[in-house]
């Protein structure tokens, strides 16, 4: 090879080196670069998703710091272990204050925690005797709890007819499987700081109740009885029961009438316990008012024969009749021998009153009995004597009209003259206006519509029958 | 063969670079020169500028770093109270209020009068809201059930009073009304009653959700429908 050849070849070679070079330079400058580019793309676009991220970031805090000032709500709706011993004496509360008590508490089985729950679940069983609303009180009671409880089944079993056509208020046998929840939380949140926490609390307040409320469980507002039978009590009533009132308005005539002997066993207690005369006078009057009206309304129930519906009548028996007579009993009891007062008198007299108008003179002479025994101390009294006297004429009366009515008077006619006598057809024999009847009873006044009689200082009429 | 070329020098043919040469240096020297001039635009210009722009971006994220932590820390935080929260829904959601529906059926009872319409009482009441896998059930109401009247019509109007009242809102329709008389009380009134079995099923939880106005909640339409193609059986046997 000569030497031309060579140079060329050299510089050929030489040159192609340097561009081999520097195109290699390029290359893994130019994959450097694509990296790097690469890199930065990647973490542009993983700070973009932090950026968009990091723009929720108030909003989760807001979220955060609801969550934790509702979570005190979760613990008050789900018990912990405290609460859960707490949990029988609130359920021998509401038994109480429904009107019964728990004839057995049983502590059923405790399930085991799943590993992620944070509530382990804990069941009861109730036994005890009530009516329906007793038991609809309880269940309200129960449901209604802060803490979360649930009724998971109930068996319910109605008294026999025979159990409450007995002194006794029927009662039904009932079990109740009841479930509750112990928060025992498994993970514990690592409580992250946040600035100005309180502040922003504050501006959160609205949310935080509204959330609240949300979270607690709701539930039915019962409103009692509300004048309805009990459906486990079989409601057919005897069949010499006669005429009586729809069941229903039987329940509410009994409610309405306990309701009132309520108030006057409230009245009483407060009249026992006033610290000054003027206000236990004050008391008593309005006791006396109260109970004679009462009494008087009582004396109308029974007179009518109003109730058959056993459990109201036993209802009847036991929270009115029974409260009445016992105020009524104390209350003789603790006047010191000074005899009926003046309240119970003037309130007795005008419900005597009321029953005379009323036409209701065996209620009236009723009326009269309560206090009959002990007039003999009031009359002694000048303030009390002219009540007193009202009282017997009233009982005069009523006695007069009851005895008048018993006398068999058949009125054949009257025959009316001008100028002469009038004359009436009674039990078969003519009298004249003056004449005597029998040893009490004198003719005073023949009309047209009716005869009058004067007896015993009283002047009665007798209608004239209606002839077609 | 040796060529000596004995001409005066000023006769000479002069020495120049052979074109062919100059052409081949320059073409070399010309892309070689562009190649490192590329290399170097790149090397001092793009890739500086890369650089320098991952060297702004990770200054960012450094930046950027300790926020992201803590929103994830909230976010952890978060998660736990929602698992608490999903966990009390998921309890509280399958209660029923008893109290709702024992206080319903009682107005239903009572709507009957005093036998105008129907009289009916009760015997017992079995509640019992354990779920049942095999016959998809959700738990049951049953009760026996007396009807004061001779006419079988009553116990109908009972059973069509408590289908279209709120009771029913969480119970499957009761199946029709069955029967049989009992017999002749002469002492009470009214003396023939019928005697008829009352059993209703419970409707799936999703379908007796309630707001917290105590209405029911809207249903998803195509559970509702799974629901009914799986409805348990509703009614009880004659006495």
């Amino acid at each position: 090879m000569n030497t031309e050849k060579k140079r060329w070849f050299v510089f050929g070679g030489s040159s192609l080196c340097l561009a081999a070079g520097l195109g290699t330079l390029l290359y893994f400058q130019h994959e450097g670069i694509e990296q790097r580019r690469a890199e930065v793309a990647t973490l542009q676009k993983s700070i973009e998703e932090d950026k968009k991220l990091l723009q929720q970031t108030p909003e989760l805090v807001k979220k955060v710091i609801i969550q934790r000032e509702t979570d005190v709500v979760v613990k008050e709706i789900l018990s912990d272990e405290k609460d859960v011993t707490d949990l029988a004496r609130t359920l021998n509360k509401f038994s109480q204050e429904s009107g019964f008590n728990l004839s057995s508490v049983k502590d059923g089985t405790r399930s085991a925690k799943k590993s992620k729950e944070d509530f382990e679940r804990v069941s009861y069983t109730l036994a005890f005797d009530a009516d329906a609303f007793q038991l609809l009180t309880f269940l309200n009671k129960i449901e209604s709890h802060k803490r979360f409880m649930s009724v998971v089944a109930f068996k319910l079993q109605a008294a026999s007819r025979n159990e409450y056509t007995k002194d006794a208020l029927p009662r039904h046998r009932v079990t109740l499987d009841l479930e509750t929840y112990v928060y025992a939380p498994t993970g514990n949140a690592t409580e992250v700081k946040i600035d100005h926490y309180d502040k922003k609390k504050e501006l959160l307040i609205s949310e935080i109740s509204k959330r609240a409320s949300e979270l607690r469980v709701p539930y039915y507002e019962y409103r009692g009885q509300r004048g309805r039978r009990d459906p486990w009590i079989d409601p057919r009533v005897p069949v010499d029961g006669g005429e009586h009132l729809p069941i229903e308005e039987q329940i509410a005539l009994v409610d309405g009438l306990i309701e009132k002997a309520d108030e006057i066993q409230k009245v009483w207690d407060e009249a026992k316990q006033a610290d000054n005369l003027i206000k236990t006078m004050k008391l008593r009057a309005d006791l006396e008012q109260k109970l004679a009206l009462l009494e008087e309304e009582i004396r109308r129930v029974d007179a009518a024969g109003l109730l058959v519906f056993v459990p109201a009548l036993r209802r009847f028996d036991k929270n009115v009749v029974e409260v009445v007579a016992s105020v009524r009993e104390q209350m003789n009891k603790g006047d010191g021998g000074a005899g009926p007062s003046t309240a119970l008198l003037r309130e007795t007299a005008e419900a005597m009153e009321r029953h005379v108008e009323s036409q209701e003179y065996e209620l009236a002479l009723a009326a009269y009995a309560t206090i009959e025994a002990r007039l003999g101390l009031a009359d002694q009294d000048p303030l009390k004597e002219p009540l007193v006297k009202t009282l017997r004429e009233l009982k005069h009366l009523a006695d007069t009209v009851l005895a008048f009515e018993k006398i068999e008077i058949k009125i054949g006619g009257v025959a009316l003259y001008e100028d002469r006598p009038p004359v009436a057809l009674i039990n078969g024999q003519a009298y004249s206006e003056g004449e005597l009847l029998g040893e009490e009873l004198i003719l005073h006044n023949i009309r047209t519509d009716q005869i009058e009689f004067a007896f015993r200082g009283l002047i009665l009429a007798r209608p004239l029958e209606a002839r077609p | 063969m040796i060529l000596i070329n004995l001409l005066p020098d000023e006769f000479r043919e002069k020495k120049r670079t052979p074109i062919k040469l100059l052409l081949a240096i320059t073409a070399s020297v010309a892309i070689n020169g562009s190649l490192a001039a590329y290399w170097a635009w790149t090397a001092f210009g793009v890739a500086a500028e890369v650089k320098s722009e991952l060297a702004v971006l990770q200054d960012q994220r450094a930046a950027i770093d300790p926020q992201v932590t803590y929103h994830r820390d909230l976010e952890k935080e978060s998660q736990l109270f929602d698992a608490r929260e999903e966990m009390l829904k998921k309890i509280t959601a399958n209660r029923i209020s008893w109290t709702r529906k024992a206080d319903e059926l009682i107005d239903v009872i009572n709507a009957g009068g005093d036998g105008e319409k129907y009289l009916v009482w009760l015997d017992d009441l079995t509640v019992d809201q354990k779920e049942g896998s095999r016959n998809k059930s959700y738990g049951s109401l049953k009760a026996s059930g007396h009807s004061g009247s001779t006419s079988f019509a009553h116990v109908a109007n009972f059973l069509d009073d408590l289908e279209h009242s709120t009771f029913c809102e969480d119970f499957n329709r009761p199946a029709p009304p069955e029967g049989s008389q009992s017999s002749k009380d002469e002492g009470l009134m009214p003396a023939e009653i019928f005697n008829f079995p009352l059993e209703a099923m419970l409707k799936p939880p999703e379908e007796r959700r309630r707001g917290p106005d105590g209405k029911l909640l809207p249903v998803d339409k195509a559970k509702t429908e799974k629901a009914k193609a799986e409805k348990p059986k509703a009614g009880g046997k004659k006495k």
